[in-house]
């Protein structure tokens, strides 16, 4: 088995790479069936495919899922000295530690902790493993962003829906395999590099999408002002001139597979709208993500999309709450944080419910998270600075064991202490639901095998239980 | 259909890895693969502390596959194929010998060991033994090829030769004979003459000079095309693309802000202007790795210097010290890269696992670096224009000294707060650094307090953001008095990126973790010091820089190393990178990796002549250039009637039996556009432009975080990490842009409008004109039937009887199709 899936990947390292760009066929997204063919997971997958909702600018894991009633205690006073200072982003120092006024609730069977802000995420405690020993590098947005995506918090590699996607293919041949939606125009920090595909082919790069424009993906509708039949003739024409062109330049692959895009482009034409048309859907559904309601309308929109989405093989889904650092809360995070928890408690524990009730949150890892948490000292008086220190992220799904906690911060939920979990962990343990091998998976570039979670980070196996 | 020819491409390419052709790599076996990804870290780790080249316990050596299979005093440690039979699996397991010692393996890391020993104990180049990762330098390590001096072989004889142009062609005919292979027959004049622009210009030629040559006889006519263009300034734009991509070039810093850096294009001129001047290598070397420490105040050597300041920059990052840390390691690792051809970053962290690099070396290699501090108040000017300016500024100043004085006043107190700020939000041992007086400070110290510096500026707004706005309409009034001595204000020097070293001392160079800390001097691999000698660093002479002595002279003792004649990497590296551009494939494949990672060269003979002749050329990269296009080997035709067969022999195609058929950079693609339209602004030079000037792509501005769309689509590069080999993907992306997006249906338009402006006569005649345009050739009978049927016209009605919108779709087409966007 082992050998066997060596020889795939390898093979479908010859597929991108053969020839060193030249001459080869690099088919990304769309390669569907025979793609399948040629890459296979490591073990048995317990997810197929991952919907990442990313909290982008840092949510607080004191006031969500983490309590800690001595914050609460000490509130106002310094940071006790036996806590070592850490760097802050802002650099305010000697800052007394801020009260999380929050009222928590214990859930479900599993009695798990869930703070007011979000009830209806508290519902589903128990399909949910709260991971509360996270840390990080980067003390910036652009680097805990960029980290959280890729493994480190310096540009250039590739994010991590770029290695499932070498992984394993799209399981669909008309949809990108791997999506990103955020829940407002805006720019998420490093824009479009946090789902780039890095030194890879650029075949592996998440598509954005945006299910609310009459044209989710940039440039997939005509022209304006053209018909569908002048359209055709423009393609007729130009399937001509290729084709004849192929045929004096024979076994050329790479002017077979030019032909071929267009084709495929076209069947994209044709499948993303329907892929993306909330119309179907029962009113019953539209309410479960909140879709009716303004402050959850847009979230819910995205969470919907992403189940329609992974319903149709589509393997890596992010989905951007707070595009442009708004969870970053330095200032007045009271009302900040309630704000955007209502924008996306209900659409996200609507996807969980709705996955459930569809018998796909077995084969769907859904994650909940940010770049960092914050920290216990306040900032500015009533803020909250970045900490990547400690912070807490949650999965659900795909084989995750629910009902759970797994790890542990100090008691004021600054530093990680107990089963940290570095990001290069929780990426080895994404990898690893799905079926991949965080050693095993690699890429050959510029002589030098690279890994996803650059040769460290490993399965946590009391995610599943063990 | 596509399934059959998914299928057909996998089985070819693996059958040319069975057969093996010598030369091409075979690092994708995926026997190798098992053993390079589980076998060899596994003995690494475990086994060759106790049995490797240092000791040899019970007589047993593990680190070749010969001595596995001898064995040592209890017999052979392996049978190849045998598991059951083999006492190393038995030791692991702990039913015999209980090895390693220290602790039982994991069950799978023996179940891996046990499928290698069945499968028959690969070992990729048998002959090789893998380093035990604290070892020294061996001999054998200095045998490598890529480290061993150049030698000038003479181009082999071949009978019966009637083919060859040049030296080039008798090294590539020999190994074609050699495996009973023929080259291609020379491509039609109208195919070369597009080729030769799009390689040394990187633009389609005109209609008429595809003519010129296609109608000319002289014997000579090939070759001077050649020179009038390698004299084309377009030469420079072109060639300085694939540098840029190595240096990792871009006009702003990365992170979140991605601000832009408004004179780093002073660095992408030099390099275009280096090309252009055909500067000798060494010379270009030195320039841009200690261009502050050349004797003279020639301010394009501060230019090239720009090159250490191409890293990222975060604005706003308080972790000086880590961040500092980042942006020297990752300068190390590019010069690595781009001079040596070697994979550096390895040994930044341990002893390379598989080339002759330790970590020390790594370090030594940034220690020529470590004095560098970042400096932005040197301008782009001579001495006599700077004291020149100077005489003028003073003179303002003195006429203005009451109004600055009121200022200062005015803003002092916001400075100041802004100052306090700005510190006190760094760690304490940063603000430590800061407040030493400079003359008491180290490089890295200097360093640490430009950085916080920095933020006094441009972070949260700079000083004057909560201006009052009595304040601030106070300040107006002060700056509108100012004005009246603007006469006598000089215009301002213009500014640039670069570095210098800091005069006073220099920072150690420490190995993170040292226990010792002990301070790593400069120097060169060890692979190339001699200590059989006694000599470490053989030629490494460091000394202050006449004219410049507040330098250490650090960089130029490397400038020159990596400049010297007999530097056995630096050649080869080089004029592999020129082949490879032309040839889309290097005599080296893996150009930024000369190591054992790396692929070995197809044909190293003719490399090491090509690096020879091109340091007796007096380093000149324009004559290797000329040496390649005159070759026959690239003048070769795209079609070979034994393609089927030779594909199958041969399926990379390194033995260069033929012309690859190969798609155009994303910048050729977009600035063949922009020229087939008439639109193409030919300036050369100057700061960056939007994407929607119709200037060379090369000159569009290179954002890291917010690539511009079209570029990216054709891979063009994101200017974050060394790119010696761009990726070529064919994506329905591009599909979709080509065909729906707005710039190439914008580009249509101007070419329709260039069409009917020409007033041709008949729509045969515009129809056979655009494609000329378009493709470089002239159509044929059924591209023209094609073309004016979709027109909607006969071929001897009046051009102007062509619909706008039909000769617009029609332009469209043309530049959606391969014959323009591919090079045969």
């Amino acid at each position: 088995m082992t050998a066997e899936m060596n020889q795939n990947l390898s093979r479908r390292q010859i597929l991108t790479q053969g020839g060193l760009g030249l001459g080869s066929v690099a088919l990304g997204w769309m390669l569907g069936g025979e793609e399948k063919l040629l890459a296979a997971p490591h073990h048995r997958p317990r997810a197929k495919s991952v919907i990442w909702a990313f909290m982008e600018g840092g949510p607080s894991h004191l006031d969500l899922v983490d309590p800690k009633p001595l914050l609460n205690k000490l509130a106002g006073t310094p940071l006790p000295a036996s806590f070592k200072e850490p760097i802050t982003a802002m650099g305010e120092k000697g800052s007394p530690l801020l009260v999380a006024p929050r009222t928590w609730t214990q859930h479900g069977e599993s009695g798990m902790w869930a703070s007011e802000w979000i009830p209806h995420i508290g519902e589903c405690m128990d399909d949910i493993a709260v991971i509360r020993s996270c840390w990080t590098n980067g003390i910036n947005h652009s680097g805990g962003v960029c980290q959280m995506n890729t493994c480190i918090n310096v540009a250039g590699r590739p994010s991590l829906g770029s290695w499932i996607h070498y992984g394993l293919g799209s399981a669909n041949q008309d949809l990108p395999a791997f999506v990103v939606m955020c829940d407002s125009s805006g720019r998420p920090v490093n824009g479009s590099r946090n789902w780039g595909s890095g030194f890879m082919p650029a075949s592996h790069q998440a598509v954005r999408m945006n299910g609310n424009s009459p044209e989710p993906i940039a440039n997939l509708n005509s022209p304006a002002g053209y018909s569908e039949q002048q359209q055709k003739k423009k393609l007729g024409l130009l399937q001509r001139f290729n084709r004849d062109y192929a045929e004096t330049n024979s076994q050329q692959s790479e002017l077979e597979a030019r032909i071929r895009s267009y084709e495929l482009a076209f069947r994209m034409q044709a499948e993303a709208p329907e892929a993306v048309d909330l119309a179907g859907e029962t009113e019953a559904t539209r309410e479960l993500y909140g879709i009716e309601q303004e402050e959850t309308a847009t979230f819910g929109r995205n969470c919907l999309l992403a189940r329609r989405l992974v319903e149709r093989g589509v393997r890596f889904v992010q989905l951007y709450s707070g595009t442009g650092s708004k969870w970053d809360s330095h200032v007045g995070i009271e009302a900040k944080h309630s704000g955007l928890c209502k924008s996306m408690d209900k659409p996200v524990a609507g996807l969980l419910k709705d996955l459930k009730q569809r018998g796909l949150l077995d084969e769907t890892l859904v994650i909940w998270g940010g770049e960092f948490g914050r920290t216990p000292m306040s900032e500015k008086g009533d803020g909250r600075d970045h900490n990547p220190t400690g912070f807490s992220i949650w999965m659900a799904g795909g084989g995750v064991k629910g009902g759970q906690a797994i790890g542990a911060t100090d008691e004021l939920g600054l530093y990680a202490v107990e089963d940290r979990m570095h990001v290069r962990d929780i990426h080895a343990s994404i990898l690893w639901l799905l079926g991949l091998d965080n050693m095993k998976l690699s890429y050959d570039h510029k002589g030098r095998l690279e890994r996803p979670t650059i040769n460290e980070g490993s399965f946590n196996r009391k995610l599943i239980g063990g | 259909m596509i399934l059959f020819f998914h299928r057909k491409v996998t089985c070819l390419l693996a059958a040319g890895l069975l057969l093996a052709i010598p030369g091409a790599g075979a690092a994708q076996d995926p026997a190798a693969e098992q053993f390079e990804q589980q076998v060899r870290p596994l003995l690494v780790r475990h086994c060759l502390k106790c049995h490797g080249a240092k000791k040899q316990e019970g007589g047993l050596r593990l680190d070749s596959r010969e001595a596995i299979l001898k064995g040592g005093e209890t017999g052979p440690a392996v049978v190849a194929g045998k598991p059951a039979e083999s006492l190393l699996l038995e030791a692991v397991r702990y039913e015999s010998l209980e090895m390693p010692p220290t602790g039982q393996l994991t069950e799978q890391a023996i179940g891996q060991l046990e499928n290698w020993i069945a499968a028959g104990v690969a070992w990729p180049r048998a002959s090789q033994s893998i380093r035990e990762s604290e070892g020294g330098i061996s001999a054998a390590d200095r045998r490598w090829w890529a480290f061993v001096p150049l030698s000038k072989p003479r181009p082999p004889k071949v009978r019966h030769n009637d083919w060859s142009r040049n030296e080039i062609d008798r090294f590539v005919l020999r190994r074609l004979r050699d495996n009973q292979m023929q080259p291609a027959p020379r491509a039609d004049r109208s195919t070369l003459v597009r080729r030769l622009y799009f390689d040394l210009v990187g633009l389609p030629p005109t209609p008429g000079e595809v003519d010129n040559f296609v109608q000319q006889d002289a014997p000579d006519a090939w070759e001077k095309l050649v020179d009038r263009l390698l004299d084309d300034p377009r030469y420079g734009e072109h060639w300085a693309r694939y540098w840029l991509d190595l240096v990792r070039y871009s006009d702003s810093d990365g992170w979140n802000q991605d601000a832009y850096r408004p004179t780093i294009w002073r660095y992408r001129d030099y390099v275009v202007r280096a090309f252009n001047e055909d500067k000798p290598y060494p010379q270009f070397v030195r320039q841009q790795l200690a261009g502050d420490e050349i004797e003279g105040d020639d301010p394009q050597h501060l230019d090239a210097a720009g090159f250490l300041r191409l890293g990222l920059y975060e604005y706003n990052q308080r972790d000086a010290v880590g961040h500092w840390n980042d942006i020297m390691n990752e300068m190390t690792d590019v010069a690595g890269d781009v001079f040596l051809g070697m994979s550096m970053a390895c040994a930044r962290c341990h002893d390379h696992k598989f080339d002759p690099v330790p970590q020390q070396d790594y370090f030594r290699l940034r220690a020529f670096f470590e004095p560098i501090i970042w400096r932005d108040d040197l301008p782009a000017a001579t001495d006599a224009e700077k004291q020149q300016y100077h005489e003028k500024l003073s003179a303002w100043q003195q006429a203005t000294s009451e109004i600055q004085a009121r200022i200062d006043v005015l803003l002092d107190p916001y400075n100041e707060r802004k100052w306090k700020s700005t510190v006190d939000k760094f760690p304490l041992d940063v603000q430590a650094c800061f407040h030493k007086p400079v003359s008491e400070r180290s490089s890295w110290e200097h360093q640490m307090a430009y950085l916080v510096s920095r933020q006094f500026i441009e972070e949260a707004g700079g000083p004057l953001k909560n201006i009052t706005k009595e304040d601030k309409e106070k300040h107006e009034a002060l700056l509108k008095e100012l004005t009246a001595f603007d006469h006598l204000k000089p215009e301002p020097l213009p500014e640039l990126m670069t570095v210098t070293d800091f005069p006073g001392r220099a920072a150690p160079t420490v190995i993170p973790d040292d226990p010792d800390e002990k301070s790593i001097e400069p120097g060169f691999l060890s692979v190339f010091s001699n200590e059989s000698r006694g000599r470490r660093d053989r030629d490494l002479v460091i000394s202050r820089p006449a004219g410049k002595e507040d330098s250490s002279g650090r960089r130029t003792a490397l400038a020159e190393w990596i400049g010297r004649p007999d530097n056995p990497l630096t050649t080869r590296v080089l004029v592999n990178r020129i082949w490879q551009q032309h040839f889309g494939l290097g005599i080296v494949p893996t150009p930024n990796n000369f190591g054992k990672m790396g692929q070995l060269p197809t044909h190293p003979g003719l490399l090491d002549w090509l690096a020879v002749t091109f340091v007796e050329d007096g380093w000149s990269i324009k004559k290797l250039h000329k040496r390649i296009v005159m070759s026959a080997t690239w003048r070769q035709s795209a079609h070979h009637p034994e393609a089927e067969l030779y594909q199958q022999k041969d399926p990379e195609e390194v033995l260069l039996w033929r012309a690859r058929v190969h798609r155009l950079r994303a910048e050729q693609i977009r600035d063949a556009m922009l020229s087939v339209s008439g639109e193409l602004d030919r300036t050369l030079g100057g700061p960056g432009v939007e994407a929607s000037a119709p200037r060379r792509s090369l000159y569009v501005k290179v954002f890291r975080n917010t690539t511009e769309t079209f570029l990216h689509a054709f891979d063009a590069a994101g200017g974050l990490k060394s790119i010696a080999v761009r990726n070529t993907t064919t994506t329905p992306t591009q599909s979709l842009l080509l065909i729906n997006g707005p710039y190439a249906l914008g580009r249509a338009e101007k070419m329709a409008d260039r069409l009917v402006a020409m007033k041709l006569t008949d729509a045969a005649g515009l129809v056979d004109h655009a494609i000329r345009l378009a493709w470089g050739r002239g159509p044929t009978e059924s591209e023209v039937a094609r073309s004016l049927m979709f027109l909607g016209v006969t071929a001897d009605q009046q051009s102007s009887a062509i619909e706008r919108q039909e000769l617009i779709d029609l332009c469209h087409i043309l530049f959606n199709a391969n014959e323009f966007l591919y090079l045969d």
